[in-house]
């Protein structure tokens, strides 16, 4: 033991202290404890120091380690009260997302139809975020979405044209859904990327804040198809409608709206694959291809007895129901009949009611509805009970 | 029992009072044997300037009227003391003394040392930050009340450099290098000069009065000449031990400290020391049985000697520590004592 770590026979305070703090480096510690080893009186000094060490309250201690943890890693907390404030606000659009969508819509075709949502006018639409994508032709929907003949459009000065723009956007804005989920901005989008009768067509998001229109309206009324990808949290659902007019006064759509109510589920329990619709005449095909029919617009369902072979994958308005519209022209001014008209060949429901009489020219029902099996047969209904084989 | 010198109360405590009192022999600094005294540091040996202004920053030392040339003396006499914590034959770089220095508790260091060198502003420091912790430390050490302050008198009397020794004024804070905390320092004082007092008083007592060890007394012995065989093969197997391990045993079993008491000490968990001991008593036996084998003695013999109960080798293993090796103080008797 050196002369140093003597002070007379025993380690001196300097020692003793630095050696129970743990301060000493190694040699000089070992001759320390080989000291302490042998000498009772210097152990008794090092324990009682020790043991006048003043110990902290546990509770102090452990708020003092929370208080360093969160001293030493600030931006840690920040970060946890930025990832709470994103998941509250994930699950909320996701809660918001979940209630608004159908349970399950799949893949539907241009003529395929949505029934209003049950979201009120006034309520924002749900945000969709993916990025927006470029239109893409869809030249089958755009074939199914040419005017009917019998229907000679008006021209239009463009002031009215303008007007039914701005009264769309507006209703846009304020996140009114449209007819379906998909085509919540259809006619903004629609009107932006139209640019002649049946010419545009695409898939763009939903967003409340679609891009203005930028094209000029024609004078014609004019129907464009869109595709619209929807994404929820857990499944894509992808809604392909409607033909809608780009000239669409508000007046008629809110008359649009008020006729859609939600659909109830259908018998099977099922999802509905693909409804399609005509006054309050409402057919759907659930997942399983069974069809059924509604009457009161979706509020009961009947299941319609199969005629035809296989499943029902698709169902279509006839084009020749847009003929029926003819008699019905006369009793509604210039806007309401357009939009009427429109709606009924293509997106909405404001097509002739079940109530109205049939032409009575006409010697034969008229195919309101098609519907489409896995093997590729199409079968053809006035009623949507008794179906036959197109010709 | 004798009470512990109280030349100067300071209870409450007054630094005009404390002036008044002691100007008339208030020593100079170069009166005080000082670790910092300049005439010990080689003049050759210098620390960079920005170094020095780090730490004299660090230490506060302006606020204890401590000059910045009056820091870097004490830290290069700081560094010559313990050789910057390297041994004796160890080459020290610069970056070894840097370190040194800046592992050093600064602000504690240059606190002792200004009042080591009679610095009003630091004595007002070390009133405010140590009187009550002083206190509190001396009675858990003394465990009275009574005695606790009184223990407290003393060494603040002796801090302050109320007593000469051959003439000159020394100070114990001067001692301080900064290598562990002050309070620290101040509690293994405490500590010590409780442990003098309680020799100095005691010296003439028996141990055998003293209730610690009655246990002792009936443990069964083995025959002397068992018992001289196993105490050289005991010397010799503990010899063989590093010193933490031997700190470990004495601790143990002649102090008989706890393991929570042990382990706190020696900054480890408390099943570590337990493990150790284990470890420890086996080893011990295991070379205790050989060395006893070796001299002579039959193996059955030397497990008789030993007990084949481990427990009981280390009832064994204490009796001839005790009888060998220097009495632990006990508390104990100082608690009997006080009453």
């Amino acid at each position: 033991m050196s002369e140093r770590l003597q002070s007379g026979l025993h380690l001196d305070a300097e020692i003793l202290n630095a050696f129970a703090e743990g301060a000493l480096p190694a040699y000089e510690r070992e001759q320390a404890l080989a000291h302490l080893a042998v000498c009772a009186d210097c152990r008794e000094i090092v324990f009682l120091a020790e043991q006048a060490q003043p110990v902290p309250a546990a509770d102090t201690q452990a708020e003092s380690r929370w208080q360093r943890w969160l001293r030493s890693a600030p931006m840690f907390g920040i970060g946890i009260g930025a990832a709470a404030l994103a998941g509250a606000l994930i699950f909320a659009l996701t809660l918001r997302t979940h209630r608004a969508a159908p349970p399950t819509v799949a893949p539907q075709t241009a003529s395929t139809h949505l029934p209003a949502p049950p979201l009120p006018p006034e309520e924002a639409p749900p945000k969709v975020a993916p990025p927006p994508r470029p239109l893409r032709a869809h030249p089958p929907a755009v074939n199914a979405l040419e005017p009917s003949p019998l229907y000679k459009p008006v021209p239009q000065p463009p002031t009215v044209d303008s007007r039914s723009r701005e009264s769309v956007t507006a209703l846009n804005g304020r996140g009114y859904v449209g007819s379906g989920y998909g085509s919540a901005a259809a006619p903004t989008g629609g009107m932006g990327s139209g640019s002649g009768a049946g010419a545009a067509a695409g898939v763009m998001p939903i967003t409340p804040t679609a891009a203005p229109p930028t094209g000029a309206a024609d004078a014609a009324p004019q129907s464009v198809s869109e595709m619209v990808t929807v994404t929820p949290t857990t499944q894509e659902m992808t809604v392909e409608s409607a033909h809608v007019a780009s000239a669409l006064p508000l007046r008629a759509m809110a008359k649009m709206r008020s006729v859609q109510p939600a659909l109830q589920p259908l018998p099977s329990k099922l999802p509905a694959a693909t409804v399609v619709s005509s006054g309050t005449r409402t057919l759907a095909a659930d997942s399983a291809g069974a069809l059924f029919l509604s009457l009161d617009a979706g509020q009961h369902w009947t299941r319609v007895a199969t005629q035809w072979k296989g499943k029902v994958t698709q169902l279509r308005l006839a084009p020749a129901a847009a003929t029926q519209l003819s008699g019905q022209e006369q009793l509604m001014d210039s806007d309401e009949a357009r939009a009427s008209a429109v709606a009924a060949t293509g997106a909405d429901a404001i097509s002739p009611p079940a109530a109205a009489p049939a032409p009575a020219k006409s010697p034969t029902p008229v195919a309101f509805f098609q519907l489409v099996t896995d093997k590729g047969a199409v079968w053809v209904s006035s009623d949507g009970l008794n179906w036959q084989p197109s010709p | 029992m004798e009470k512990f010198p109280n030349p100067c109360s300071w209870y409450p405590p007054s630094v005009a009072a404390y002036r008044e009192g002691v100007d008339g022999i208030r020593p100079q600094s170069e009166d005080l044997n000082l670790a910092v005294a300049p005439q010990s540091l080689d003049s050759e040996s210098g620390l960079p300037a920005r170094l020095v202004d780090e730490l004299w920053l660090a230490a506060e030392a302006a606020s204890m009227d401590l000059s910045r040339d009056e820091f870097e003396q004490i830290l290069l006499a700081v560094g010559a003391k313990h050789q910057f914590g390297l041994g004796p034959e160890v080459a020290h770089s610069a970056t070894r003394q840097e370190s040194f220095l800046r592992a050093l508790q600064l602000r504690d260091l240059a606190l002792a040392q200004a009042c080591a060198l009679g610095r009003d502003a630091a004595w007002q420091q070390f009133i405010a930050r140590f009187r009550e912790p002083l206190t509190q430390a001396a009675v858990a050490i003394t465990r009275s009340s009574s005695l606790g302050p009184e223990l407290a008198d003393s060494l603040y009397a002796d801090l302050f450099g109320l007593r000469e020794h051959d003439g000159i004024r020394k100070s114990p804070l001067a001692s301080y290098s900064g290598r562990g905390s002050l309070m620290g320092w101040l509690r293994a004082s405490l500590a010590q000069r409780f442990v003098d007092h309680h020799r100095r008083t005691h010296r003439e007592e028996p141990l055998e009065d003293d209730a610690g060890f009655a246990a002792t007394e009936s443990t069964p012995t083995p025959p002397p000449e068992e018992l001289a065989a196993l105490s050289r093969s005991l010397a010799a197997v503990l010899e063989d031990l590093p010193a933490e391990d031997r700190f470990l045993l004495a601790s143990y079993f002649l102090d008989q400290r706890t393991l929570q008491q042990i382990a706190q000490v020696l900054r480890v968990h408390e099943a570590t020391i337990s493990r150790r001991l284990k470890r420890l008593t086996v080893h011990l036996r295991e070379q205790l049985l050989k060395n006893l084998h070796a001299s002579g003695m039959s193996r059955r013999a030397a497990e008789e000697a030993l007990g084949t109960d481990p427990r009981d080798l280390s009832v064994n293993l204490r009796s001839v520590l005790q009888a060998s090796a220097t009495p632990a103080f006990s508390l104990k008797e100082a608690k009997s004592e006080s009453r």
